[in-house]
């Protein structure tokens, strides 16, 4: 499904106005992983670690600067396109909607650029509003929406070209308890129904009930990969510590980095 | 429908319906060609009924549809980028060229119609007769701008989509090519050196065209070299604009711009 293989990707920055300085810094080191069909994958890590720059080259917004990355055989760089038609991905927040058009048309539009068969489209886009309970809310502009039902349009945007694999970056960030559990099932129905997924999030607990297998990273390198109460036993093991959950194993890995010590 | 013309049709719908919803959208199709036709109006009320009917009308005419088509597009992709639609739809499988020549499009319909109505409202308040002696000509010569300024508008939107310091460049651009491009007084006026650009830009020789079918002499030399012109010009911001959209679907992917931060 998804093989990554020794990826890496740096940033370019400048710097001061006068005495103009470029920056390098590595925001992806060397990482390497596949992912499997009908896999939900979690990638967890403090703010900056590379999560969502690794997500960006998955979904072929972003080339590596080194590296391969083949999604459902295909090379991201190099048939960027065929990957496209069979992935979505959905950014957390309220961003890549069109704010002044109803719920309705924004999904018509996404259906015609991923030209889904107009005989599907109707009941497809209808299909997908209910799926996200905006159902009523259909000719409605997206501007008059709360922030959960924004989210939950574009959880509908990003199954509308029917997605072998979706990525979510932070999808629950910001979302209220039944929004969040709405999303939760969502994603267990489309594993179900053998599509693949990559999330991230800063919710242990989200990361622990969903995740087949969960990968670390830090600093731009992965830590680990395992599945979740994999995790528990090996962090267990090398700390000595009593370590029962996710976050006891985050912490384990990344308490340090709070500051405190 | 082809994928293609799919895209291009749905892109400028969205893009008519999300100018309709801006408040800014009265000003920019109506208010402000209405002020620049009273204008240029007053300007030229004593001047010759040809002199009239090709400055104040026909410049003000070009000038609208300039504005509607290339400035509008350009902001159009500012928006987008800031709305996180932009990585969005250039996602998509098809090309992004198709996407952008839908919204330009839809920039161009309006441009139409802000433009008819300043024409028929310019000729009403000052009272000209408008006598256009080589109607098809005119007409002919009219299709042809309009693509040439859609043309145009690929461009600077191509270049807005990967470069973030290109804003200030666009709020001057109104000006430059309103008096580069002679719509409001004869580029004879300007300096040798200013004029050399001015035979760059289509809208030049556009603009001289519609005046010569105005009058009728289309059996002229001057003529078949304007059109010449013309058609060199705009054919050349086509491969231009081909061309750089080609290196946006590249670059953008290496070097990450198409977001906000
Ligand atoms: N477009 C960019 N330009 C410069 N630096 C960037 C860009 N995108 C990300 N970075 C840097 O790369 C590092 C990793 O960022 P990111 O992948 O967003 O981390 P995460 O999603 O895990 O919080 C951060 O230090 C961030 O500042
Ligand atoms: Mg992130």
């Amino acid at each position: 499904m998804i093989e990554v293989l020794n990826v890496s990707r740096s940033f370019t920055t400048k710097k001061g106005i006068i005495h103009r300085k470029t920056e390098t810094m590595k925001a992806v080191n060397n990482i390497s992983f596949s992912v499997n069909q009908g896999e939900i994958f979690g990638l967890l890590g403090p703010n900056g670690a590379g999560k969502t720059t690794t997500i960006k080259m998955l979904t072929t917004l972003l080339t590596p600067n080194e590296g391969k990355i083949t999604i459902l055989g295909y090379d991201t760089v190099k048939r960027a396109k065929e990957v496209q038609k069979r992935i979505n991905f959905i950014y957390g927040g309220e961003r890549s909607l069109y704010w002044r058009l109803t719920a309705k048309d924004n999904l018509i539009y996404f259906a015609d650029l991923y030209n889904i068969e107009y005989k599907q489209m109707q009941s497809r886009v209808q299909g997908l509003l209910k799926l996200v309970g905006l159902e009523k809310y259909a000719d409605k502009k997206v501007e008059t929406f709360s922030k959960g039902m924004k989210q939950r349009l574009q959880i509908a945007r990003a199954l509308i070209n029917d997605p072998e694999i979706v990525f979510m970056d932070e999808p629950t960030i910001g979302l209220d308890p039944a929004a969040t559990h709405l999303l939760h099932e969502i994603i267990l129905d489309l594993k179900t129904r053998g599509k693949t997924i990559i999330l991230t999030t800063h919710y242990m607990k989200e990361a622990e009930e969903l995740c087949d297998r969960i990968a670390f990273i830090k600093q731009g390198e992965i830590v680990d990969i395992q599945s979740p109460s994999a995790h528990i036993n090996t962090a267990a093991k090398n700390s000595g510590k009593a370590i029962k959950s996710i976050e006891d194993v985050y912490m384990h890995y990344f308490g340090a980095e709070r500051g405190v010590e | 429908m082809k994928p293609i013309l799919r895209i291009v049709y749905s892109s400028m719908k969205i893009q008519m319906k999300q100018t309709f919803a801006r408040e800014m959208f009265r000003y920019i199709v109506i208010i402000f060609p209405l002020f620049t036709g009273l204008l240029m109006g007053f300007v030229y009320m004593d001047k010759s009924t040809a002199d009239f009917v090709s400055y104040a009308m026909v410049g003000t005419a070009t000038m609208t549809m300039w504005s509607s088509i290339a400035f509008s597009s350009a902001s159009d992709v500012q928006r987008e980028r800031f709305m996180g639609a932009l990585a969005q739809i250039f996602n998509t499988p098809e090309k992004f060229y198709y996407i952008m020549l839908g919204k330009v499009l839809g920039n161009t319909l309006l441009g139409a119609v802000s433009m008819v109505i300043s024409f028929i409202f310019v000729g009403a308040v000052f009272k000209v007769p408008i006598n256009i002696v080589n109607v098809p000509v005119f007409l002919a010569v009219f299709f042809i701008s309009v693509v040439s300024y859609m043309m145009i508008a690929m461009m600077l939107s191509g270049v807005l989509a990967v470069s973030r310091q290109a804003r200030t460049l666009m709020n001057s651009m109104d000006y430059i090519i309103f008096l580069l491009t002679g719509s409001a007084f004869p580029i004879t006026v300007l300096p040798i050196y200013l004029r050399f650009f001015s035979y760059a830009l289509s809208p030049t020789y556009a603009i001289k065209l519609l005046r010569l079918a105005i009058t009728g002499s289309v059996n002229t030399s001057a003529f078949y070299l304007y059109f010449v012109g013309l058609i060199m010009t705009t054919v050349l911001y086509f491969v231009v604009s081909l061309g750089l959209y080609r290196t946006i679907e590249l670059r953008a992917r290496v070097n990450a711009t198409l977001e906000v931060i």
